[in-house]
């Protein structure tokens, strides 16, 4: 593409201003001040248009809006490309929608529609890049006493204003505000740490929930629990009631109370007694009569036999009363018979025998038998035959009257018809019971009191938790995302940079090498590596840039623009805008730049504008 | 007859896309008792209830409690299925409360209302022989209440064949939010949507359907409380903040503030315009709920910065290989942003 024509109607300073170019090289002077710069700004326009955006609170539209003129802002441009003549036609307004494009085909007066930006129509280049390979300004290639070489060739290469580092470091600050490489901070942690905690929340809650149904379980159970508890205390008292009826009412006075205590002595007291006492008082008796009936002298006695004896009188005496008394013959005869009766029963009386005598040993073995019976009930030690009978009298009359005593007792003591203490156990039982269940009915109120108020205190909002955990996740989900984008640019940025070195740089070094060792006749080796630290071998010597004098640096810097902006154009640049950029370079580098600019002029079209008269070869054939 | 099918009305869930979460906990309330007022002045014999009243078995007594009310209130008679979410805890609860309410078993429960029968079961277990035991009496209209998913078995299975060979009328669904009608062969079925949308994924469209068992034919009736407004702004040639706040104040002028809105913005977003700042500005607290979608693309010529020899060409070039489309714009964005010295925010 080359430039044939512009023309002005108005933008920033310019009111129509027409200018026509030719091929090669157009050196446009005029006095400081007339608009050089606004005339790039212009050509730039007609190709790329204004961004709109606010740049520093003004955009490109706002700059370069004519002042104090009615003209249309804007004008045309008449460019050659691939074979073709068009007309660019191009006024601006204040913002993009205002902005009015028309590109015609000259020769056919067709309107071309570009869907793609004119700029990278006519030249392939984005504005980015034309600004990097076609306008060339003052501060581009010249080098203050601040400027460090490496950083604006860095700049130049990587694109405009790009600081590589700035932009990693911008990145990184970001990441880090979301969430430190080492150790926790940042806004994910922040959220991450709240989320755990609503988590918390969340599981607390619903535990308390739980907890919340055991207790409501356990109270329901103590209502059920107790309702039993008052019931079975109920039946207890019941109970109770009618056993302490029962007791009452066979309770003993007093008397009846000594009574039933004397009695019960007396029964202890005859039961400790032999029960044979009264076979073994017997055979005493005879045991005592026998050895009685026993003699000293052991004579035998005869004794008549006493009933009969008096039966016989009785008989006797009837006879007679019958005889006498009432004189009659059957009486009489009668009378005599019974006193014949009377008479032999006496006859018969005395003749009987009488007790049977022992001997004197035989008494020995009764008092001793005697002894043994005796024995068992009293004391019979030290006591002679006759103490022994006394003694045994004494607690046979004793016994005897015990017995006589607990019979009488027996019928005046009025024993109780149940088992009074059968009753006491259970009432003992029943009492221990009772106290069994009030204890367990305090005990279940007790905790009925603590679970009730438990279950006050409980927080089983699990909704609340739940949101704030769902709210932070989507939250802690952007940021994660917008970590994994950032964290992504900054790798991507770091493989950009290395594909720009490795691609690129080894071809920008070589031209930028044959165009210094052109411009300078001398034979320098140009050495960059991927931070773009440029050494310069001369004579076997590698000396970094900073030790080169600074007319070699700014003509090294020129090299490079102009590789570059054939790297970009891949190899044949169409056309430059020179904006006095060597201005300040001194005589020597002036020359070199301008045999540079000859030297494109050759291939393609340059637009020279400057402001001074020095214009070195620029003018000068060859 | 006629007879409600509602379903999935999830109370008691965390509802995390509101400002005012328990206002509209609340109000999910509010549109069930609407619902039984509906049914009271419009002569609905009985309403069901097709799965997931509940969202968690956590529910609140007082929202178990409120349900009672307006079950005890209604002049309809309830068929309440519990679904796929949470236990039966709350649904025990409410059968305390409010006697009157029939659930469904894990086995065809069957209830009969005049010549109506309301049949359902809880799905997830042996649901393939349980299909072989429904029982239907073809003299009589027949509703099935089933929860699930009708292409996705995971919370028990929607048997279409056997259900077509049944004798049912209408297979009322739940589970999926959507209102959306099925034939299984001759029989109807149907998703009867929500009663209020709970977030930004719910459907536009909500309210119930009303069965009328006499012609067999099912009416979609619209209620809501709160409806989500889905707004579309195109934020390309926007180049200022202000120009951007203008245009969103234009887009949601009309608009209930007591709506849900749901803004997207699409098209190419020019450098310098911060458009969440905007519109977080202009609108945060003036909707009941907001969700911002920003689906923008960097307004710049991607394939021309790609051919560039600059270190944003690569970076884009590299860019354009991430297959993720949402982070290939967002790097792409992020990485522009930071090149031309923005702030990252």
């Amino acid at each position: 593409m080359k430039i044939i024509s512009l023309s002005v109607k108005s933008f920033g300073k310019l009111n129509n201003v027409n200018l026509a170019f030719k091929d090669g090289l157009n050196v446009i002077s005029n006095v400081n001040g007339f608009g050089k710069t606004t005339m790039a700004a212009f050509i730039r326009a007609m190709l790329y248009g204004f961004t709109y955006a606010r740049n520093k609170g003004a955009t490109d539209a706002s700059h370069y809006a004519p002042w104090g003129s009615d003209e249309k802002f804007g004008g045309s441009m008449t460019v050659e490309h691939n074979g073709e003549t068009y007309r660019i036609e191009r006024f601006f307004g204040k913002v993009a929608r205002s902005e009015e494009l028309t590109v015609i085909n000259v020769k056919t007066n067709k309107q071309l529609n570009v869907s793609a930006s004119l700029g990278e129509f006519f030249l392939g280049l984005t504005a980015d890049s034309y600004d990097r390979s076609t306008y060339f300004p003052q501060e581009s290639v010249e080098l203050s006493a601040n400027d460090n070489f490496e950083s604006k060739l860095a700049n130049l290469v990587e694109s405009g204003d790009v600081d590589y580092d700035k932009v990693q470091k911008s990145l990184r600050d970001y990441r880090r505000t979301l969430k430190l490489e080492k150790g926790n901070g940042g806004k994910i942690y922040e959220l991450t740490v709240k989320q755990r905690q609503a988590q918390q929340e969340t599981r607390n809650a619903e535990q308390a929930q739980r907890r919340a149904v055991e207790i409501d379980q356990r109270l329901n159970a103590i209502v059920t629990e107790r309702r039993q508890l008052i019931a079975e205390q109920s039946d207890c008292k019941k109970q109770l009631d009618t056993l302490n009826n029962k007791i009452a009412a066979q309770s003993l006075s007093e008397r009846d109370k000594e009574n039933l205590s004397k009695l019960n002595a007396l029964e202890a007291k005859i039961a400790r007694i032999p029960s044979e006492i009264e076979q073994d008082k017997l055979e005493l008796d005879e045991l005592a009569n026998a050895v009685s009936n026993v003699k000293d002298d052991v004579k035998p006695r005869v004794y008549p036999n006493l009933p009969t004896l008096i039966v016989s009188v009785i008989l006797a005496i009837a006879g007679i009363v019958l005889c006498v008394v009432v004189p009659k013959p059957w009486n009489f005869v009668s009378g005599i018979a019974l006193i014949v009766l009377g008479v032999a029963g006496a006859v018969i009386a005395f003749t009987r025998k009488g007790a049977i005598t022992l001997p004197a040993g035989e008494k020995d073995a009764l008092i001793s038998r005697y002894y043994a019976i005796a024995g068992k009930y009293v004391y019979t030690q030290d006591l002679d035959y006759n103490g022994v009978i006394k003694t045994f009298w004494r607690f046979y009359s004793d016994y005897i009257g015990d017995k006589r005593e607990l019979e009488a007792l027996r019928g005046i003591v009025r024993l109780p018809d149940v088992n009074v203490d059968g009753i006491g156990e259970q009432v003992g039982s029943l009492e221990r019971r009772q106290e069994t269940i009030a204890n367990k009915l305090t005990y279940l109120a007790n905790e009925e009191g603590r679970l009730t108020q438990e279950r006050e205190t409980l927080n089983f909002d699990n909704i609340s938790p739940r949101e704030k955990t769902e709210k932070l996740g989507e939250q802690i989900a952007v940021l994660e995302r917008r970590y994994q984008t950032a964290s992504t640019v900054t790798e991507l940025l770091a493989e950009a940079k290395d594909n720009l070195s490795s691609s690129y740089l080894p071809r920008l070094c070589a031209r930028c090498q044959a165009l210094l060792c052109e411009v300078t006749n001398r034979n320098f080796e140009v050495v960059i590596d991927r931070s773009f630290n440029v050494k310069i071998r001369e004579r076997g010597q590698t000396k970094p840039m900073s030790e080169f004098s600074r007319g070699i640096r700014e003509i090294t810097l020129l090299c490079f623009r102009i590789a570059l902006s054939e790297l970009l154009y891949d190899g044949a640049i169409p056309f430059v805008i020179v904006d006095d950029a060597f201005v300040n370079f001194d005589e020597d580098n002036f020359v070199r730049a301008t045999n540079l600019l000859k030297s494109i002029a050759n291939r393609g079209q340059v637009i020279y504008f400057t402001c001074h008269s020095r214009l070195g070869n620029l003018l000068k054939d060859g | 007859m006629k007879i409600i099918h509602t379903a999935d009305i999830h109370l008691d869930s965390p509802l995390s896309q509101v400002g005012d979460a328990a206002t509209r906990r609340y109000e999910l309330l509010l549109a069930l008792s609407n619902l039984s007022e509906y049914a009271n002045n419009n002569g609905v014999h009985a309403i069901i209830v097709a799965g997931d009243l509940f969202d968690n078995q956590y529910a609140t007594d007082g929202t178990i409690a409120g349900v009672a009310d307006i079950v005890n209130r209604s002049r309809a008679t309830w068929f309440v299925l519990q679904g796929n979410h949470g236990s039966s805890s709350p649904y025990v609860k409410l059968k305390e409360l409010s006697p009157k309410i029939n659930l469904f078993g894990e086995e065809w429960t069957y209830f009969n209302l005049g010549n109506v029968t309301i049949c359902g079961r809880e799905l997830g277990v042996d649901d393939i022989t349980y299909y072989g035991k429904l029982e239907l009496d073809s003299s009589h209209y027949n509703i099935v209440v089933l929860h699930g998913d009708v292409d996705d078995d995971s919370y028990g299975l929607i048997d279409r064949k056997a259900l077509a060979e049944s004798n049912a009328d209408y297979v009322a669904l739940g589970h999926r939010h959507t209102l959306a009608q099925y034939n299984f062969g001759s029989v109807k079925a149907c998703y009867c949507g929500v009663l209020e949308p709970r977030g930004f994924d719910e459907p536009i469209k909500t309210g119930f359907v009303v069965i009328d068992t006499d012609v067999n034919k099912i009416t979609f009736v619209e209620q809501y409380i709160r409806r989500i407004e889905n707004v579309v702004i195109d934020v390309t040639g926007i180049s200022s903040d202000i120009a951007l706040n203008g245009k969103i104040i234009d887009a949601v002028s009309g608009l209930s503030n007591r709506n849900y809105l749901n803004l997207t913005f699409v098209g190419a977003l020019q450098s310098g315009v911060h458009l969440n700042l905007v519109a977080d500005n202009a609108l945060n607290g003036r909707f009941f709920a907001l969700r911002l979608d920003d689906k923008t693309t960097a307004d710049y010529d991607l394939n021309a910065i790609s051919r560039e020899v600059s270190l944003r060409g690569e970076f884009v070039k590299l860019a354009n290989k991430i297959e993720d489309e949402s982070l290939k714009s967002a790097v792409i964005k992020m990485g522009l942003q930071a090149l031309n010295g923005e702030d990252i925010v």
